[in-house]
C-alpha cells in the first residue's frame, strides 16, 4: 500500500486489478493537492472515507477537481460514508459527480431507552423510497429497536443524485 | 419623539397583532398596523418604517406582495418552519435581511428584538441571544492562518459537548473553519482599500497585523452555543452575502471556494451578521443543542444582517 500525505489528509492507495481502492483520512481541505495525485490512473476508484473527520469548503472545491481530473469515463464509488460527508454531499451540487454512486454510508439512530446513538453502516439498496431500515442493536444481552436520527427525506437526498 | 410604524402583513393577523403589541409593550413609540389586503396602497408601505410579512401571506395575496418586496430595506419576512431548500428561496428571491423561522414565543421574542435593535441603531451581540446563567464563556484571537484547526480545537476543548449528537462537533468546527477563514483571508485591506489575501490560495499562511486580529467568542447556555466571530476591517457588504448565502455552487476560482456562508446557514439555526463598514464585521451563529440530529435537523432557522449605516429609506 502506498501512502500519499498531504498536510492532515492521507490517501492510503492500493491497485486491485482494475481498481484503485484509496482510504482517506483525516481533513479534506484545502490541503488536497490534485498535482500530488494526478498519477493516479483506473477504470474504476474506490473511496473508503471512513476515516474523514472535517471538511471544509476549500476541501470541497479541491476534491470536485479532482475528481474531475479523473474523467467522466472513470466509475467512482464511495464506501463506509460518514454522516459528516453525506451532510455535504446533501448540500453542495457537484460533490457527488454523476459517474459516482454511494454503496455504503453512516446513519444516525436512535435508542430512547439507552438516550443512546448509534451510527449504523447502511448499504445504499437497504434504503427504498427513501425510509430508513428498521434496526435493532444489542446491548448488555438486551436487543432494543432504534429509531432513525435524522428527516429521512433530507438525509437521503444524496440518494437521488 | 417619533413614532415607528410598523406594518404587519398576517392571514393571522388578529392573533397575531394582539400577542406583537403585548409583547412589544416595553418597546416605546411602537405603532402595530394591520389593514386587509384588499385596502392596501403603495402609501401605506411607504408610511411604515418596519413591515413584518408572514410568507403564507404574500403567497396568497401576489398584488400586495409585490409591494411588500419592493421595500426589502424595511421589509422581514417570518414563516413557519420550511425546510431548508424554501428557506433559501425566499431569502433568495427577497433579499430581506431578516428572516424568522416561526416558533411561537421565540419567535416574538426575536421580532421584538429585531425591532429594538433597529430603532437604537444596535447590533445583536451573544449576550442579546443568550438566556442566562451562562454555562460557559470563552475568548481567543487567531493572529495566523497557521495550523488553524488546530487552533479551533484548542479554542473549543473548555467546552462539553457530550449533552449533543456525535456530529454536532464536527458542525461546529466546519463553522468555525468558514467564519475565521473569511476573517483572516476575505476580510483585510489595504488603506486604499485594496484586499490583501483574498485571492490567496487558502493554503498559504498569513498573519493577521496587531490590533485587527480576528477575534472569537463562544457562550453557552442550557440550550444553545453561540459563536461570535469578529474581524476588524469591515468590508464585507449586502451585495456579497445576497450572492453567497443561498449559491450552492462551488466557485473554480482562486481563493475561497464561495460556498462557506451557504454551508454556515444551513448548518446553524441562526446567522446574524453585522456590518459596520470600515470597521468590523461580526458573524454571530446560534447552534441549540441536541442528543438527538433529527431534533437538530427540524429546528426552525432564521438569519438576520445588521448594517451600519442603515440603509432604510425614510418614510
Amino acid at each position: 500500500m502506498n501512502t500519499i500525505e498531504m498536510g492532515q489528509l492521507k490517501f492510503h492507495i492500493e491497485q486491485q486489478d482494475q481498481t484503485l481502492m484509496v482510504q482517506v483520512e483525516g481533513s479534506i481541505n484545502e490541503d488536497l493537492q490534485i498535482e500530488k495525485l494526478s498519477h493516479l490512473k483506473a477504470s474504476h476508484i474506490l473511496f473508503d472515507v471512513d476515516k474523514v473527520k472535517m471538511i471544509n469548503s476549500c476541501g470541497i472545491r479541491e476534491w470536485i477537481r479532482l475528481i474531475e481530473s479523473f474523467g467522466s469515463a472513470v466509475t467512482l464509488e464511495y464506501v463506509k460514508v460518514p454522516q459528516i460527508v453525506v451532510q455535504q454531499m446533501n448540500m453542495i451540487s457537484g460533490f457527488l459527480s454523476k459517474n459516482a454512486k454511494v454503496t455504503s454510508f453512516y446513519a444516525p439512530y436512535f435508542i430512547e431507552d439507552l438516550d443512546e446513538e448509534k451510527q449504523i453502516l447502511l448499504r445504499s439498496d437497504e434504503v427504498k423510497n427513501f425510509k430508513a431500515p428498521e434496526q435493532t442493536a444489542e446491548v448488555d444481552g438486551t436487543t432494543y429497536k432504534l429509531d432513525f436520527d435524522a428527516i429521512e427525506e433530507q438525509y437521503f437526498r444524496f440518494l437521488k443524485k | 419623539m417619533s413614532t415607528h410604524q410598523v406594518l404587519v402583513l398576517s392571514d393571522d393577523a388578529s392573533t397575531m397583532l394582539p400577542m406583537l403589541e403585548q409583547s412589544f409593550e416595553s418597546v416605546p413609540n411602537l405603532q402595530m398596523r394591520f389593514i386587509a389586503p384588499q385596502k392596501i396602497y403603495k402609501t401605506d408601505f411607504e408610511e411604515s418604517e418596519f413591515i413584518v410579512l408572514d410568507y403564507a401571506y404574500s403567497q396568497k395575496y401576489p398584488e400586495m406582495a409585490k409591494l411588500a418586496f419592493a421595500a426589502p430595506g424595511k421589509l422581514s419576512i417570518y414563516t413557519t418552519p420550511t425546510d431548508q431548500q424554501q428557506m433559501n428561496e425566499i431569502l433568495k428571491s427577497t433579499k430581506v435581511d431578516h428572516f424568522f423561522g416561526m416558533s411561537g414565543t421565540h419567535t416574538l421574542n426575536d421580532i421584538k428584538l429585531y425591532l429594538i435593535a433597529s430603532i437604537t441603531h444596535e447590533f445583536w451581540t451573544a449576550e442579546t441571544l443568550i438566556t442566562p446563567p451562562i454555562l460557559k464563556h470563552s475568548h481567543a484571537t487567531f493572529n495566523t492562518s497557521d495550523h488553524l484547526d488546530q487552533q479551533i480545537e484548542t479554542a473549543i476543548e473548555s467546552h462539553d459537548f457530550s449533552k449533543t449528537f456525535e456530529g454536532f462537533k464536527a458542525i461546529l468546527v466546519q463553522i468555525l473553519n468558514e467564519t475565521l477563514t473569511n476573517a483572516l483571508f476575505n476580510a483585510p485591506v489595504d488603506e486604499r482599500g485594496n484586499f490583501l489575501h483574498r485571492d490567496q490560495n487558502r493554503r498559504e499562511k498569513i498573519a493577521s497585523p496587531a490590533g485587527k486580529e480576528p477575534s472569537l467568542e463562544i457562550v453557552e447556555d442550557e440550550d444553545k452555543i453561540i459563536l461570535s466571530v469578529k474581524d476588524f476591517y469591515g468590508t464585507l457588504t449586502k451585495e456579497v452575502v445576497d450572492h453567497y448565502l443561498t449559491h450552492g455552487e462551488v466557485a473554480d476560482k482562486d481563493g475561497g471556494a464561495g460556498v462557506g456562508l451557504f454551508l454556515i446557514l444551513k448548518h446553524a439555526h441562526k446567522v446574524v451578521i453585522n456590518i459596520d463598514p470600515g470597521k468590523m464585521t461580526e458573524f454571530i451563529i446560534v447552534l441549540h443543542k441536541f442528543k438527538r440530529f433529527f431534533h437538530y435537523q427540524a429546528l426552525e432557522k432564521s438569519f438576520h444582517l445588521f448594517l451600519k449605516p442603515y440603509q432604510r429609506k425614510s418614510p
